[in-house]
């Protein structure tokens, strides 16, 4: 599996035509299970070390970029897949909790040492609302990913999206409203 | 998905609205409180005005909400409790997120700047409250043991004090990384694979226990692999100093600090505590990590059932538990069954006698039980199983499957012979007794002086003088010792690697030498005169160390660039190999020794001359082909003492194999060749990085050398985008670097790779960037230059790039350009004339050397 993504991401760098839309899609499961590692070491409190959200995906950046050569158009590209992946990650991990709980599976702790059935639920709250904003404005749902799965700042988003941080400021502030009266009202 | 949009925006119901929503929430929400309602009265459409309140409401309700990354939001969750160090310095190291809490102390993130580069750490802190209690001398303790010991499978003690003068802490090297048994689910890793992780440990505390300390409480997950997959033992915080490896019953800590699952009967049950006990606690890691599973689980027992439970029973042998196995795509009844067929026998055996109840009974010390997996290991007998003959011949067969025929007449035969060789030694011992003992005590003392003296102060700032000092005496010692030897080969061994080690302390190419490099010839030499008798008629292990010292020997011509000596010595070496692998074809150690000889020998022959550049261009291509015949065998996997497998070897040959021949096939102008060579290189490069167990950091240094090597030849053969690769590496070197700024290595590779990036900026015709990096690249090369002046390798990098400079200047066409560039090539003239003058310059420069000089004129 390792060797073809691998492989996959060579391919990708020596065709020039595949660096657009198609080619991020391609690096997707790559992210994803170079920040599922991550993630989960640092969900992992008692052993491991844990990292700031920023600090995993760089880390993971520098991993991807160190062992397989990739190189991303630039970061904010890889941010951007980066926070896609942060989000399924997270959410996948908490729906799976979330199940298991209430099917009354007995689940192992140090699987999960810091999340409370109810931070749990919350998130899942939070993904649904974001999906319903995707819909109206999939750019306020991406500067959402970006600074609430991907731990970007204000400044980072800009660049990432290619716009002002003073627009990305207010884009962010809306969003955070919109979500918020759309969470508080179920 | 939503199934209705207009619930979806509320009372808005397009695009426009929308716009027109965010707008307006932007004005209201900068005015201040009491204008905003004249400003919302003032909106026409009641919907709109509707919506915008309620979201105007909810951003001032929303508080925190996701104002913080979701993974710091859970982490601050889970560390409420007490992040209140936060942020204080000790020492410097300034803290950072709380990392997590033990027993009797907290962990936290620091980092500190050092000499202008950010380290980090790991700060550990006694728990607030406890400063003063037993927990606090037991802080203390651990603080005392871990400074004292510095192995690289221990987490290293850096420093240690109190913050604001009564929280005590001691800082440490941060590790990041996963657990044991994690990290062993997470790659798969074989059985052979995991004892080889295994050994690590052991060889850890071993350490610790030839330092008098037992560790105590040793435990997967106090053990964590990072991401080099260097094995890292953490956790002293029990572990006790002892004279004699006993420390004595202490009921009171034992009775409650260890963790019952891994702990020996002798723990739990309270007798005197050795390091015997960390053999047990090891043989349970062993047990856990090849099955997946545990000997015993006490979970939920009562002390006395705990007890009882030890008496009574006795461990299961690993072969007989199920194997865990973990997220491998479904394990086959065939896998399973190969595993358990490989645990049967040997390693259960190992395991159990690690696990004895009687201590008398276990390895006697890790360093026997770390032996014994070795053995296994390597398809030699293990002890841990009665020693009958049957069972030792059996093996013996399997390792040599040919020669044991002869083998067992040769053992009568030194049976028979073994008792008068006694007999008569005893009678000329009495004859020699004076003249023998003096004899002895000088080998004695001229080994001591070698092995032992001069490394124990070599690392002392000015001891030169008295190093030196110790070679001379050695080398006098041990030419009498010479002198006065009869022809007792164990004798004239010891003495030619008597003479090798004083040729390596003098100038020989391992760590910091003398700089004595006619002295360190002259002493290699007389050792290769003793080998050269030894060898003749010798065995293989004779003939082999002969080879090995014609090796060293060479190493000192390449520095001294006196090209045809070590021509000569080499193929000296190389024919000695040949006939040993004549012998034994696939003797995996003479195959890696041949295929480096030949690689080193293209080295020699590439830098020797113009003519025998070609020469060398066949060696390193003969270099890859033996190193592609080592068979991928289970012996040739087994790490070597340098930490690296004989086929890590061949891979790490061949891609440096590769890179040279695609340097030399750029040199020869096909740059569609050198492309090829060179993403051969890069491929073995990415490898080698990815493979976990090999732990040298120089790794990420190849690859990014490889990848600003391939990605210069891309953008040279007409692939722009090559340039990206270069970046890449750029960036990757300028990160190494970074990491440790004495690094010199890593210092003037980056100027090599910055210097690829000019070159395909170059090519690009970006010629301002250019000659802004290399202006840049030329300075630091000055630099390095002043601080080394006689540094042939920086010197010849500095001419090339100045060299660089004129042609990418030469580019602009205006006569003012003109002028810079003669200038710079004039630069690069002197700079290769110094190094031709010092008999210093490569081959492969020469036509370099001529080109600036015709440019120049």
């Amino acid at each position: 599996m390792k060797k073809e993504s691998a492989k996959l991401v060579d391919e990708l760098i020596s065709d020039k035509g595949m660096r657009g839309k198609d080619g991020l899609d391609g690096l997707m499961p790559i992210v994803y299970d170079e920040l599922r590692k991550l993630a989960a070491s640092f969900l992992r409190r008692e052993n491991a070390v844990s990292m700031q959200t920023t600090e995993l995906v760089h880390e993971a950046y520098f991993r991807l970029t160190a062992q397989r050569s990739v190189d991303w158009e630039n970061r904010g590209q890889f941010f951007a897949i980066a926070a896609q992946a942060m989000r399924r990650i997270l959410i996948d991990s908490a729906r799976q909790r979330h199940a298991a709980k209430r099917e009354g599976v007995k689940i192992n702790l140090d699987d999960a040492p810091t999340i409370s059935s109810e931070d749990d639920q919350n998130l899942l709250y939070i993904d649904e609302a974001l999906r319903a904003l995707e819909e109206i404005d999939p750019l306020q749902a991406r500067i959402v990913e970006l600074r609430y799965f991907a731990g970007l700042t204000i400044d980072e988003t800009a660049m990432v999206v290619s716009l002002s941080p003073a627009t990305v400021k207010r884009e962010w502030s809306f969003a955070r409203a919109w979500l918020f009266r759309r969470i508080s009202d179920e | 998905m939503p199934e209705n949009s207009e619930s979806q925006l509320g009372g808005i119901s397009g695009l426009e609205e929308w716009k027109d929503l965010k707008d307006l929430f932007e004005r209201a929400e900068n005015l201040p409180e009491n204008e905003r309602t004249s400003f919302l009265n003032a909106i026409g459409d009641p919907g709109l005005k509707a919506e915008l309140e309620s979201l105007l409401e909810a951003s001032s309700k929303a508080g925190g909400f996701i104002s913080k990354p979701l993974l710091v939001e859970l982490g601050v969750a889970a560390d409420q409790e007490s992040d209140a160090l936060k942020g204080a310095s000790a020492n410097g190291w300034i803290l950072g997120a709380k990392l997590g809490t033990g027993g009797m102390g907290e962990v936290y993130r620091a980092t500190k700047e050092v000499g202008g580069a950010l380290r980090s750490a790991a700060v550990k802190v006694v728990r607030r409250g406890l400063e003063r209690s037993d927990v606090g001398e037991r802080f203390d303790s651990e603080r005392r043991i871990l400074s004292a010991l510095k192995h690289p499978n221990i987490a290293q003690f850096i420093d240690a004090g109190a913050i604001e003068g009564r929280i005590p802490f001691f800082v440490m090297e941060l590790i990041e990384g996963v657990p044991l048994l994690e990290y062993v689910a997470e790659n798969a890793l074989s059985i052979a694979e995991r004892l080889e992780l295994f050994l690590k440990i052991t060889d850890a505390v071993d350490y610790a226990h030839r330092n008098l300390v037992i560790h105590r409480d040793i435990k997967p997950s106090n053990i964590l692999v990072n991401s080099e997959g260097v094995v890292k033992l953490l956790d002293f915080g029990i572990a006790k100093l002892t004279q004699d490896g006993v420390s004595g019953t202490d009921t009171t800590v034992s009775g409650r600090v260890f963790t019952p699952d891994y702990a020996s009967p002798e723990q739990i049950c309270g007798g005197p505590i050795t390091t015997v006990s960390d053999v047990y606690s090891l043989g349970v890691v062993l047990f856990e990590l090849l099955t997946g599973e545990r000997p015993f689980a006490f979970k939920g027992l009562s002390y006395q059932e705990v007890v009882s439970k030890i008496e009574s029973t006795a461990p299961p042998r690993p072969s007989e538990t199920k194997p865990a196995d973990e997220k491998q795509t479904s394990p086959g009844e065939s896998d399973t069954r190969t595993r358990i067929g490989e645990l049967k026998g040997d390693i259960d055996n190992i395991v159990l006698k690690s696990l004895r109840q009687d201590t008398a009974e276990r390895y006697q010390s890790v360093r026997e039980l770390a032996d014994d997996v070795t053995r296994y290991l390597t398809g030699r007998p293990v002890l841990a199983r009665p020693q009958t003959l049957i069972y030792r011949a059996g093996k013996y067969v399997r390792r040599h499957a040919v020669g044991s025929a002869i083998v067992g007449a040769m053992a009568a035969a030194v049976i028979a012979f073994g008792s008068i060789a006694i007999y008569e030694g005893i009678a000329a011992a009495r004859e020699r007794d004076r003249a023998e003992s003096r004899f002895q005590d000088v080998r004695q003392l001229a080994g001591s002086l070698i092995f032992e003296v001069h490394d124990s102060i070599r690392n002392i700032e000015g001891s030169t003088p008295a190093r030196k000092l110790i070679a001379q005496r050695a080398i006098e010692y041990l030419d009498k010792l010479r002198k006065d030897s009869d022809d007792d080969p164990g004798l004239l061994r010891e003495l030619a690697e008597g003479y090798e080690r004083v040729g390596d302390v003098l100038g020989g190419s391992f760590g910091s030498n003398l700089g004595d490099i006619p002295g360190a010839v002259s002493s290699y030499k007389k050792a290769i005169e003793l080998r050269e008798g030894l060898a003749k008629g010798g065995s293989s292990e004779d003939r082999y160390a002969l080879a090995m010292t014609y090796s060293r020997l060479t190493q000192i011509t390449l520095v001294t660039n006196s090209f045809s000596d070590g021509n000569e010595y080499l193929e000296r070496a190389e024919s000695i190999l040949g006939e040993l692998l004549k012998g034994e074809p696939r003797n995996g150690l003479y195959l890696i020794t041949k295929a480096r000889l030949v690689f080193e020998h293209g080295e020699l022959l590439g830098s020797m001359s113009t003519e025998s550049i070609l020469k060398g261009v066949r060696k390193y291509q003969e270099s890859v082909k033996l190193a592609d015949e080592l068979p991928e065998s289970k012996e040739n996997k087994i790490q070597g003492p340098d930490g690296l497998s004989l086929l890590q070897k061949a891979t790490s040959l061949k891609q440096r194999a590769f890179r040279r021949l695609a340097y030399f096939s750029e040199y020869a102008g096909d740059i569609p060749l050198g492309l090829s060579y060179s993403r051969k290189s890069m491929e073995l490069a990415k490898s080698m990085s990815e493979d976990k167990t090999i732990a040298s950091a120089q790794k990420r240094l190849v690859l990014a050398l490889a990848m600003s090597d391939t990605g210069r030849l891309e953008v040279l053969g007409g692939n722009a985008a090559g340039i990206d690769l270069v970046r890449s590496a750029v960036k990757l070197l300028a990160e190494i670097r970074n990491e440790d700024k004495r690094n010199y290595l890593a210092a003037s590779q980056y100027e090599i790779a910055r210097t690829s990036l000019a070159e395909s900026l170059a090519v690009r015709k970006d010629y301002e960037n250019a000659l802004s990096i290399l202006g840049e690249v030329a300075a630091t090369q000055e630099g390095f230059r002043r601080t080394a002046p006689d540094d042939s390798y920086n010197l010849g990098n500095l001419a090339e790039t100045y060299l660089l400079l004129g042609r990418v200047s030469s580019h602009k066409n205006s006569t003012e350009n003109e002028a810079v560039a003669k200038a710079y090539f004039a630069k690069s003239v002197s700079i290769f004339g110094i190094l031709k003058e010092r008999n210093a310059l490569p081959a492969y420069l020469e036509r370099r050397y001529e080109e600036a000089k015709t440019a120049s004129n």
